[in-house]
């Protein structure tokens, strides 16, 4: 079977790490990756910890079928208490560093306690060891990191999972960076990390995952690729990625401008796809020069960007003439419109930095934003920003604004505490455009409803990754049908997370697809009805984990402003969200209580008693 | 009849961002206009008109008016 069975223990404030076996009833009932690391989260760890004190767990967990030869089986999740959120984190990478864990025979690497000096982790296979980091690359970029690792051990396939001086500082949306640009991005996982005085983790493996039907995999395998490699799905996001998706929340109107003030910009032409491919003046070169696939992948749709190099972002700097990972949709609207520039340069400039010091590019994006509302009203000068123009718009305030949160320096300290504290720092929390902390990722949920609903009840916080309402918000669906949709597809995206394999594929896949493909690498009985349940099994798991931790139905709102301020243009124009609507409806189909609490019949129903 | 047809983020063929005049005979509806655009998969597009959503089922019942502007894309999925 697909599962080595076998975990990596590492107790910082002991210094050791220890294999343990997996638990596999368990994995029974979670699978793996996000809800089998959930699982041990929960059984781990005290849910009222500060998720900056030892007393917080830190998981990176593979699925089955991360490691495998399934198309997208390269994802791990990360998952802890969040630094953003003080609710569950479950944050998903791609790259290769999840597939080379397993290579090296680790199903999950489970991380507790707090180290007295920074140290890194070292995994040769099935050697782990924990190794110092002070004088070495603590205090380092992660792209730098990576580096130093690889040359102190003399290997350049080692994998290498990091935290930048952003997590080091603490910064409230610090993320882990692996493979230079591939991120578990959300809820300030790197920070977590950073309070553990745990630098990186580095891996290489040399064996393989041995799964249990090969012939029946290899089957499984072909026949779903031969559904998504044809696919215009696909090819769009191997042509395009995400990019594309600016262009059509501009023409939808759901694409938040200027701290969700507006839903369309009037410079998306500058900054969208067709301007990512278009050739500068300056050099004849496009911002795309190339796209590229995580472990396994057969879709393709990381972008490989150049900047311009006469911007003013990187003149002097020759390390950003290179290429480097660039912009998505997320990071587009997150470093554009939602500060209101129009710069494609600034933005990849913004989005490298993300990367090179291990920000959340959403978070940041969208905290800048709050604070470029907070000194456009008045809440905050140049007392406060040390002079920092924070006006909407500059691509200057952008290039400054990152290099300061990213080192942690001056306003970058403010700017690195996320939209919820800095608004009350400062006296205006209802300009923080966050659920349960997190910030919003590129939709405004007055004109998609069903996003709104996502976004509320998502238990990470808003995110626009835990359901997909996509087809019938723009399909202009009605509000009696938003909970059913959000609910069967925040159960069907927790089993998916938690096989190994992306989400993209589910644009041709249904769970069937995953399903054969993980009964042939385990076996268990998968059916898609089966990973349904599971996946409501792990929603309620999270939900129960946030309930314990002190959040309440009180959490599962929406800034005042989506609720409050109507739409000026759009498909929404004049519309508020109508979550009053949406969440009794959603509640109810939950089997959870006028509470949002989970009844005793509905956990009894997923065996959860 | 004339109308403006705006084609967003679509794959070529189709032109990804483009604006065209196309004519329709008068009593037309949205599903006639998006018949005409040589569509890979027309049932799959989501449609504005005049910034309103017009749901799959109901693009053969709304009829369409000289001046409309009729945005046509598809659902694809964030990342």
């Amino acid at each position: 079977m697909a599962w080595h069975e076998k975990i990596l223990r590492v107790d910082l404030t002991k210094g050791t790490c220890q294999a343990e076996p997996l638990n596999m009833e368990w994995a029974a009932q979670y699978i793996g990756s996000r809800g089998l690391a959930s699982k041990y989260l929960a059984a781990e760890m005290d849910p009222k910890a500060d998720p900056l004190s030892p007393g917080n767990v830190l998981i990176f967990a593979t699925g089955p079928l991360t490691g495998t030869s399934a198309a997208t089986g390269g994802r791990y999740t990360v998952v802890t208490k969040g630094a953003l959120t003080n609710a569950i984190a479950c944050s998903n990478s791609g790259g290769y560093w999840g597939g080379e864990l397993r290579l090296a025979g680790w199903d999950m690497v489970l991380v507790t306690g707090k180290s007295k000096k920074p140290v890194y982790l070292n995994i040769e296979d099935d050697k782990a060891e924990l190794l110092d980091a002070k004088g070495f690359v603590w205090g380092q970029s992660v792209w730098q990191t990576e580096a130093l690792i690889k040359e102190r051990h003399q290997d350049p396939r080692i994998r290498v999972a990091s935290i930048g001086r952003a997590g080091e500082t603490l910064a409230r949306y610090a993320c882990i960076v692996n493979d230079l640009d591939r991120a578990a991005g959300r809820s300030g996982v790197g920070a977590v990390m950073g309070s553990k005085n745990l630098k990186a983790i580095a891996v290489r493996g040399t064996s393989g995952v041995q799964v249990k039907d090969s012939d029946a995999f290899h089957a499984a395998v072909t026949a779903a690729r031969a559904k998504l490699d044809p696919s215009d799905d696909r090819a769009g996001l191997a042509a395009s990625g995400t990019i594309s998706m600016l262009d059509i929340t501009q023409s939808f109107g759901s694409l938040p401008t200027r701290n969700n003030r507006d839903v369309q910009f009037e410079g998306t032409d500058k900054i969208g796809a067709a301007a990512m491919v278009a050739k500068r003046r300056s050099d004849g070169q496009p911002n795309l020069i190339a796209n590229k696939a995580c472990f396994s992948c057969t879709i393709g749709c990381g972008r490989v960007s150049k900047m311009d190099p006469s911007h003013f972002a990187v003149k002097g700097n020759k390390r950003y003439k290179e290429a480097s990972g660039g912009l998505e949709y997320e990071s587009i609207y997150a470093l554009g419109p939602m500060v209101g520039v129009d710069d494609i340069d600034a933005a990849t400039y913004a989005n490298y930095i993300c990367n090179e010091e291990g920000m959340d590019p959403i978070s940041f994006g969208s905290t800048l934003a709050a604070a470029m509302e907070l000194y456009d009203v008045g809440a905050i000068g140049d007392k406060e920003t040390g002079g920092l123009k924070l006006e909407f718009g500059s691509a200057e305030a952008l290039v400054k604004g990152v290099e300061l949160a990213g080192l942690g320096e001056g306003f970058g300290a403010d700017l690195g505490l996320g939209a919820k504290l800095l608004c009350e720092k400062y006296g205006k929390p209802d300009l923080a455009m966050v659920v349960k902390g997190q910030e919003f990722p590129g939709y405004d949920g007055r004109s998609m409803q069903g996003m709104a609903l996502a976004y509320a009840t998502s238990n990470r916080g808003a995110c626009h990754l835990k359901a997909d309402p996509y087809g019938d918000d723009f399909d202009g669906g009605p509000i009696e049908g938003k909970a059913e949709i959000v609910y069967s597809s925040q159960n069907a995206v927790a089993a998916v997370d938690s096989s190994g394999l992306c989400l993209f594929p589910m644009a041709v896949w249904d769970l069937g697809d995953v399903a054969s493909q993980l009964e042939a690498a385990c076996g268990g009985g998968w059916t898609a009805e089966r990973l349904a349940e599971t996946g409501e099994r792990i929603w309620n798991l999270e939900r129960r984990f946030n309930l314990d931790a002190g959040l309440s139905a009180k959490d599962d709102t929406l800034p005042k402003r989506i609720l409050k301020e109507a739409l000026k243009s759009g498909s929404g124009k004049g519309k508020v969200a109508e979550l009053d609507k949406m969440l009794p409806a959603y509640y109810e189909m939950r089997g959870w209580d006028d509470e949002g609490v989970p009844t005793t019949q509905t956990l009894q129903r997923l065996s959860m008693l | 009849m004339k109308i403006i047809v705006k084609t967003v983020a679509l794959r070529p063929p189709a032109p990804p961002n483009a604006e065209r005049v196309i004519e329709l005979p008068d009593g037309a509806m949205v599903a006639d206009a998006i018949s005409q655009l040589g569509l890979a998969r027309p049932d799959s597009q989501a449609t504005l008109l005049n910034d309103e959503t017009v749901p799959a089922g109901r693009r053969a019942a709304t009829a369409l008016k000289a001046g409309d502007i009729l945005t046509v894309f598809p659902p694809i999925k964030g990342g």
